[in-house]
């Protein structure tokens, strides 16, 4: 196994450089032991493997499994103060307005939270509710959305 | 620039229309078909049947931003077969992230480099650091000097948290224009685009308080710097925004670095180099294709990712 190393992190792993890149990069590659992938980090001689936090090779966000929910469902992820707040506050904000009135319409039958559409609206949710003081501040509004994408009802 | 009207017709008699392309187009190469490889990774190319000529271009990986104080992760390396190849940018670094470089092909350019400053040069925003931009068939990748991210072709961000794009440089007040000469239009298109970096039309991005409109870049373009969610992206080849700690800092587009979150001494993520060449090939001819992965430090990591890198392959 080869790798192409920069501050002491495997940035490119390749079994056999000199098919894959220009001779000019191959040059750069070095052998490692046969454990390591991309992203390992060379620490006082001794390769270690990404961290929970600090894991290049971690599963994108855009491969998540989200819950498929109704309108009326994803409502509910909000709690009735929350909701009450973001009523309220439609007639100011006319893209919370485009938002809410897409969810109140009745053609539209399943909510996909993977959409960026969906997060859009969602974040523009939160960020009116922490401006409001419904939300006391990010961290809990961090909070909010990590449970509202798991379907955690209120 | 949007064509005039008196371009077009003259007293009732047909007159040529100059047609013109956005930055960077490069025109239709062969049979005008292509492949373009967007998923990081190892892939092939087959070489089709009566095809003896291609045109390649190769964009590394852009390096993540870092969080806080916290080093960002480099760029992996884009590459077709051994012919042509580009590095991935730095990740967000003490004082200085660098660009990555092409190499191999007809043409090569470097991705912007990603600084950190107290206020000089004068241009510079103390400490703020979008993403750089990836290098690109315009040139060099802009550097990042400021909280917005850099464009394609040398538009360097800097005393702003606006965007910059392949058509100028963010002002003070407002983020670059795109190609109709629209500024804060963000992912406005006018064109439609092939495939990344076939051409860049759009505009920089611009905040708009805590909406969510308009805050991603267009093509070629970088994000701006947000205080709150939602974050802003930058387009193909484009820096990220850079993020408060309140906030989360904006990814690059194929190539372009991801901004910084919070404050320190650290950098954004440098730009993806770039490379492109034509040549002769065998149908049937198998090649070997790599696309460099984004830096990006976790799932649960709030400073921006760099962008994948990118291959695409004309006949």
């Amino acid at each position: 196994m080869f790798a192409r190393v920069v501050d002491n992190v495997a940035v490119d792993v390749s079994v056999d450089p000199a098919d894959q890149y220009h001779p000019d990069i191959v040059a750069q590659f070095e052998s490692v032991p046969e454990s390591v992938s991309r992203g390992w980090r060379l620490i006082d001689g001794v390769w270690t493997a990404p961290s929970d936090s600090f894991n290049p090779a971690a599963q994108p966000e855009a491969e998540r499994v989200y819950p498929v929910l109704s309108p009326v469902e994803f409502k509910l992820l909000f709690t009735s103060e929350e909701r009450i707040k973001l009523y309220e506050l439609r007639n100011a904000d006319p893209v919370l307005n485009d938002f809410l009135l897409i969810l109140d319409d009745a053609r539209l039958t399943e909510v996909r939270l993977e959409r960026p559409s969906v997060q859009r609206g969602l974040d523009l949710c939160l960020a009116l509710l922490l401006t409001a003081g419904v939300i006391s501040d990010q961290t809990a509004a961090d909070q909010r959305k990590a449970d509202i994408l798991e379907g955690v009802a209120q | 620039m949007p064509i005039s009207l008196n371009d077009v017709v003259s007293a009732g008699v047909s007159t040529a229309v100059p047609q013109q392309m956005p930055a960077g187009y490069m025109g239709i190469f062969g049979n005008g078909e292509y492949t373009a490889f967007l998923i990081p990774g190892a892939h092939s190319f087959t070489v089709p049947n009566g095809v003896s000529r291609i045109r390649v271009r190769v964009i590394g990986a852009g390096g993540s931003g870092a969080n806080g104080n916290s080093p960002g992760v480099t760029g992996g390396s884009s590459s077709f077969g051994n012919l042509i190849s580009a590095t991935g940018g730095v990740g967000g670094a003490s004082s200085v992230a660098t660009g990555g470089v092409g190499i191999g092909g007809d043409f090569q350019a470097s991705g912007g480099n990603a600084y950190w400053s107290a206020g000089s040069p004068a241009y510079s925003y103390p400490g703020g650091s979008g993403g750089a931009a990836a290098g690109s068939q315009l040139g060099d990748g802009g550097h990042s000097y400021g909280e917005g991210g850099a464009g394609v072709g040398g538009a360097s961000s800097i005393y702003s948290g606006y965007g910059s794009s392949a058509y100028g440089m963010a002002s003070g007040p407002s983020a670059a224009p795109d190609c109709m000469g629209i500024r804060g239009n963000g992912m406005a298109v006018y064109p439609i685009e092939r495939f990344p970096f076939d051409f860049f039309s759009g505009g920089g991005a611009t905040r708009y308080g805590s909406s969510t409109i308009g805050v991603d870049a267009g093509s070629g373009a970088g994000g701006c710097y947000r205080s709150n969610p939602p974050i802003s992206c930058g387009g193909h080849g484009g820096g990220g925004g850079a993020g408060s700690t309140s906030g989360n800092a904006g990814m690059g587009g194929h190539g372009g670095g991801g901004g910084r979150r919070g404050s320190g001494s650290y950098t954004g993520g440098a730009g993806g180099g770039y490379a492109h060449g034509i040549f002769d090939v065998t149908a049937g001819q198998v090649f070997s294709v790599t696309v460099g992965l984004g830096g990006l430090i976790g799932v649960t990591d709030l400073a921006g990712a760099g962008g994948h890198g990118l291959v695409v392959v004309e006949w």
